[in-house]
């Protein structure tokens, strides 16, 4: 047997005859599995030097090898997990701790690892991106980015739903578990048996493909009660001329709906735009404005710290940026 | 202040793609007629059809007096059912081909040629920044 990893195809055979059809209800009466390789293509791209002739997965030998499951299997493809030196670890990844049976193997290792794996890389990335980001707006971006609710709902998109496994109630705990907290360790131990099995540089690649490739709006975590104070400050700190705001547009003054369009200028450079119903809000607005431009600043074609790991690549430092202003 | 319950939002494709069929479900009967494509195919095709895509679980479960049916399951958790009945193996393979193509959504009508999250590269014309007409 070259692999454990197949496209299983389940065939259920038909027992029945015509006139037992009425004596009893049709039932599967046995299920039996057709291992389908897959293509040579496919099989191209996985790893070809997979050896599972050792259970690797751990350590200890009381854990015995499991067979993956055919849902297990589909779930590892559309992945990319079957490029994993060892398939032993599928059947790991899907086991949360409450499923305790004999000789079974669970993610909480693989669970833990990947959450320290998942925030050090997407903060790596957003730390490199956005220097100028306030720390308090980077730690949140991060969490939002790992947080437990969202690795859910990409745990829902996986399709984990049909794979995990898991026992929602105990006598001995108090409350039960939650869907969500397993799903949610699933999706972690998933970057950290890609992490422990392929290396660091195919979990963060794993990473910005699933994690850092979704769409956030940043602006809507920078919170900052008293723009203008900050604003000046900011100028203040920058040895910039301190921000005034202008009028540079307006409509319906005296109407229902009036319209006011502020700009922000420091000296004759406009900083920062922003409308409203008032001239309070538009100036609000263009003051917030001004700034997220400066703060939400993005680097373009940046390298990542963790280039040094990649062969070949050359890492040149960016430098880091100011921390926000002390008001 | 906690941060704002937000979630990133899956663009798939984007970064990595995820195909969005997790199984498809292959229902005949032994005996009636109308499964008879439905074997063939089961007999000739599906296998090499499995082997060409291992992200979808491939079920095949006899049920008898029915008309063959293939069901395939998404991953927002819809499915799709379709009758094969009295269709020829080619038939059924095109048929397969579209549920494991489809993402689980049901058929709708797009009115618009371009759908995205993302503004304009140019930016959505306003009159307070635009120059106003001049003769």
């Amino acid at each position: 047997m070259a692999g454990l990893l197949r496209s299983p195809l389940v065939l259920a055979r038909n027992t029945l005859r015509a006139s037992a059809v009425r004596a009893c209800p049709p039932a599967l009466t046995r299920t039996y599995r057709i291992d389908v390789k897959p293509t040579k293509k496919i099989a191209a791209q996985d790893n070809e030097k997979a050896q599972i002739s050792q259970p690797s997965t751990t350590l200890d030998s009381k854990y015995r090898i499991e067979r993956p499951s055919a849902a297990v299997v589909a779930f590892a493809h559309r992945l990319g997990l079957n490029q994993l030196k060892d398939q032993t670890l599928l059947m790991r990844i899907v086991t949360h701790p409450s499923y305790e049976k004999v000789g079974i193997a669970t993610n909480e290792r693989l669970d833990y690892l990947g959450a320290k794996v998942l925030d050090m890389f997407v903060l790596e990335y957003l730390h490199t991106k956005y220097p100028k980001m306030p720390t308090k707006m980077l730690h949140d971006a991060v969490s939002t980015y790992t947080k437990s609710s969202t690795l859910a709902l990409m745990a829902k998109e996986f399709g984990v739903e049909d794979v995990a496994r898991w026992i929602r109630s105990k006598p001995e705990l108090e409350h039960q578990l939650a869907f969500n907290t397993v799903k949610a360790s699933v999706v972690r131990a998933t970057v950290g048996a890609l992490y422990v099995d392929q290396g660091p540089i195919k979990a963060r690649e794993f990473i910005h493909a699933h994690f850092l490739s979704r769409e956030l709006d940043l602006v809507q975590l920078l919170e900052i009660e008293e723009p203008k104070l900050y604003l000046s400050f900011l100028m203040k700190r920058l040895g910039r001329e301190r921000p005034v705001a202008r009028l540079v547009a307006e409509t319906g003054r005296l109407s229902k709906a009036p319209v006011f369009i502020v700009g922000v200028y420091s000296g004759t450079e406009k900083i920062g735009e922003g409308f409203g119903s008032s001239l309070k809000m538009a100036e609000f607005r263009a003051n917030k404005d001004a700034l997220t431009k400066y703060y939400l600043e993005e680097q373009k074609d940046f390298g990542l710290p963790s280039d040094v790991e990649v062969q070949g690549a050359v890492y040149t430092p960016t430098k880091v940026g100011d921390t926000p202003v002390v008001v | 202040m906690p941060a704002p319950m937000v979630h990133p939002v899956l663009k798939n494709g984007v970064g990595a793609f995820i195909p969005q069929c997790r199984r498809l479900v292959f229902h005949y009967c032994e005996r009636s007629g109308s499964s008879r494509g439905m074997i063939e195919y089961l007999k000739k095709d599906l296998i090499q059809f499995a082997k060409e895509h291992p992200h979808v679980e491939v079920i095949v479960t006899p049920r008898p007096s029915k008309h063959p049916v293939i069901r395939g399951l998404y991953l927002n958790g819809k499915d799709k059912v379709v009758c094969v009945r009295n269709m020829e193996p080619t038939d059924i393979a095109g048929k397969v081909a579209l549920l494991k193509e489809s993402a689980g959504n049901r058929m709708k009508v797009f009115k618009k040629p371009v759908i995205s999250t993302t503004e304009s590269v140019r930016g959505i014309w306003s009159p307070f920044h635009a120059a106003p007409h001049k003769i």
